[in-house]
């Protein structure tokens, strides 16, 4: 099945439009007279935005390219997948699941080559380990 | 010059990726490494343009043309060495332009005020989102997300927490290096693996010193060369350009004034010098805007402005008079990037070209974990990881749209400080909005930046009358 994925991303944008709008009524208003506050930017921004992406659904939307539905269920699951992994990796420990992950990972993406596979697999959380916690500084294992 | 020979990856995802990896670094070594980065990526590209007839940035998309061409009569080594050759002297012709371009804007702007800036960012995120490809509207529509973006988290004049919906992870406001990350990285990992970028083989392979420019040859693409640097060096200080603009319009310029212009597009020496020159001039005078200004006109420099930030560095002019070392270091590192891009550019083309042929879930799973722990890095919070995945996802489906993210960027980048600008120049003004008509510099600005809205959607509702009054003749007919 084909969706015009531009218009379902205004949908989208236009949800979130909305529900800042209405979050935005319940700011206090400003400090002094001279200022906006902190409602009227945002407010204004997403007035703007709905007014926009309806000028330009109904001008365009005979010329919206059609994608396939898969392309989004594809790419949200590897996000998914992705935040699997950064959960396990927080229950687990980030070098103790990256490997595996890798593995997993790489047959997904269509590599075939267990040993290439393997290799990689440890080879990169190595070189990160190694550059990140002792070159860098920047601990990364407490993820 | 791995991030440039990789297809689909770019100077700008790099950067992002690296930025967090220099978080622990001196401020002066992190801006070298991604000012090294970005010039390096930058020329990379064409190695790939060259070897297999896949640009491997957008700014190396006219290199193809001659470069390949070259490559299939043989001409491989030779393609190689105008290509770093032409890429080094543009990249140091723009270096000298920055040097001149953005010591005396940056004199002009110190005189501006809260009511200059907020105009400027405007116009910065109005010029880019009105570049981009596809519907020209859709463009604005990004950037004006990416300027909600900036509203959630504490605002800053009042201290009221907006938008954060009682998550303590959105009290800060959407950290820039995870947003960055999530935009450019992750979407470019999704878009290897899921579209097609070209997978395109080497047809023979460099010797591993294949340095073989003559003089005489030098002598022949010198013009073409010079032409390419000095319209790089113009064209990539005006906001938005790009190196991927600039690479064309050298192309085509050189092209004009060559005495063999039958020759561009079948292995022609100039088309390519006039290329390759072209793109990397505009590395160095992009940063002119960001300098002098603090106005970032590329999506690279959007990204190098977010690494300045988090390493306490405010560019724009008072930075020539309190940072006055750093600004002469970063002209210094620019001129050095362009010397070891030489280095490694003729020493070390053997190793790029297989690099080239990297499988694609290898290229994906190494994106995928470095825009992990880049995300993570900078405030060891798992909840950026998410942010960058959430982002990632969405950037990838804009793409795929049709849409660009860079504006949705620049004004992740620019909209703190528009909308601190205008409202600490409201509060300093008793006479409202109306204070722009004192300020001339202010007014003109915005005035530019309304046109840049304006003028295509006249341009757009009046070809669609025009196509509308074509079809309906066309029907009485």
């Amino acid at each position: 099945m084909k969706i015009p994925l531009a218009l379902l991303l205004y949908a989208g944008l236009a949800a979130v439009a909305v529900v800042l709008i209405v979050a935005a009524g319940s700011f206090p208003k400003a400090l002094s007279a001279r200022d906006i506050g902190p409602a009227t930017f945002p407010l204004s921004l997403a007035v703007l935005m709905l007014i926009l992406m309806a000028c330009d659904a109904a001008m365009s939307w005979r010329r919206i390219e059609r994608v396939h539905v898969r392309v989004i269920l594809q790419a949200g699951s590897v996000a998914l997948l992705v935040a699997l992994a950064v959960w396990c990796a927080t229950q687990f420990g980030f070098f103790y699941v990256l490997p595996v992950a890798l593995l997993i990972g790489l047959r997904l993406a269509g590599s075939r080559s267990l040993v290439a596979n393997g290799i990689f697999s440890i080879c990169l959380p190595l070189v990160l380990w190694v550059l990140f916690d002792y070159v860098l500084l920047i601990p990364i294992a407490t993820l | 010059m791995a991030f440039g020979v990789t297809p689909g990856l770019d100077a700008t995802s790099g950067t992002a990726l690296l930025v967090s990896a220099t978080y622990a670094l001196s401020t002066e070594i992190a801006l070298a490494v991604l000012i090294g980065l970005y010039t390096a990526a930058t020329y990379a590209g064409s190695i790939t343009a060259i070897t297999i007839g896949v640009p491997g940035t957008p700014a190396s998309a006219a290199t193809v043309l001659d470069g390949y061409e070259l490559t299939k009569k043989g001409e491989l080594d030779g393609a190689l060495s105008i290509s770093i050759t032409t890429s080094v002297i543009g990249g140091l012709i723009g270096t000298v332009a920055l040097v001149f371009l953005a010591l005396p804007l940056a004199d002009v702007a110190l005189a501006f005020g809260a009511p200059e800036y907020f105009a400027l960012g405007v116009l910065g995120v109005a010029i880019i989102a009105s570049l981009v490809k596809g519907s020209f509207l859709s463009g604005f529509i990004v950037a004006l997300f990416g300027l909600i973006l900036t509203t959630i988290g504490i605002d800053p004049l009042t201290g009221f927490p907006r938008f954060t919906f009682n998550e303590i992870n959105l009290i800060e406001g959407i950290p820039y290096i995870p947003a960055l990350v999530g935009l450019f990285a992750v979407s470019e990992a999704l878009s290897l693996l899921f579209d097609d970028n070209g997978d395109g083989r080497v047809m023979s392979k460099p010797k591993l010193f294949a340095f073989t420019l003559s003089g005489k040859l030098f002598r022949h693409i010198f013009r073409a060369t010079m032409i390419g640097s000095v319209l790089g060096s113009f064209l990539g200080a005006l906001p938005a350009v790009g190196a991927a603009a600039a690479n064309w319009i050298g192309y085509n310029e050189a092209k004009r004034f060559s005495h063999n212009p039958g020759l561009f597009g079948k292995g022609s020496t100039e088309g390519l010098a006039a290329a390759e020159s072209s793109n990397n001039a505009t590395v160095s005078s992009a940063l002119v805007p960001l300098l002098a200004l603090g106005i970032p006109g590329s999506a690279t420099a959007a990204v190098l402005l977010g690494a300045m930030l988090l390493h306490g560095v405010t560019p724009g002019p008072s930075m020539f008079t309190q940072q006055l070392d750093l600004v002469y270091f970063i002209f210094l590192a620019l001129g050095g990037a362009n010397i070891f891009m030489a280095i490694f550019g003729i020493f070390g083309v053997g190793f790029w070209v297989k690099m080239v042929q990297m499988p694609k879930p290898f290229i994906v799973m190494t994106i995928l974990t470095l825009s992990v722990v880049g995300a993570f890095s900078v405030r060891s919070n798992v909840f950026d990881i998410y942010l960058a995945l959430g982002l990632g996802l969405f950037g990838y489906l804009l793409r795929r749209a049709g849409i660009s993210v860079v504006p949705v960027v620049l004004a992740i980048v620019l909209g703190g400080l528009i909308e601190e600008n205008l409202r600490r120049a409201l509060i300093a003004s008793n006479d409202g909005i109306a204070l722009f008509l004192d300020r001339p510099i202010a007014l003109g600005v915005l005035l530019f930046a309304a046109l840049t809205f304006v003028l295509p959607f006249i341009q757009n509702i009046w070809v669609m009358g025009r196509n509308r009054a074509g079809a309906k003749s066309g029907e009485q007919d």
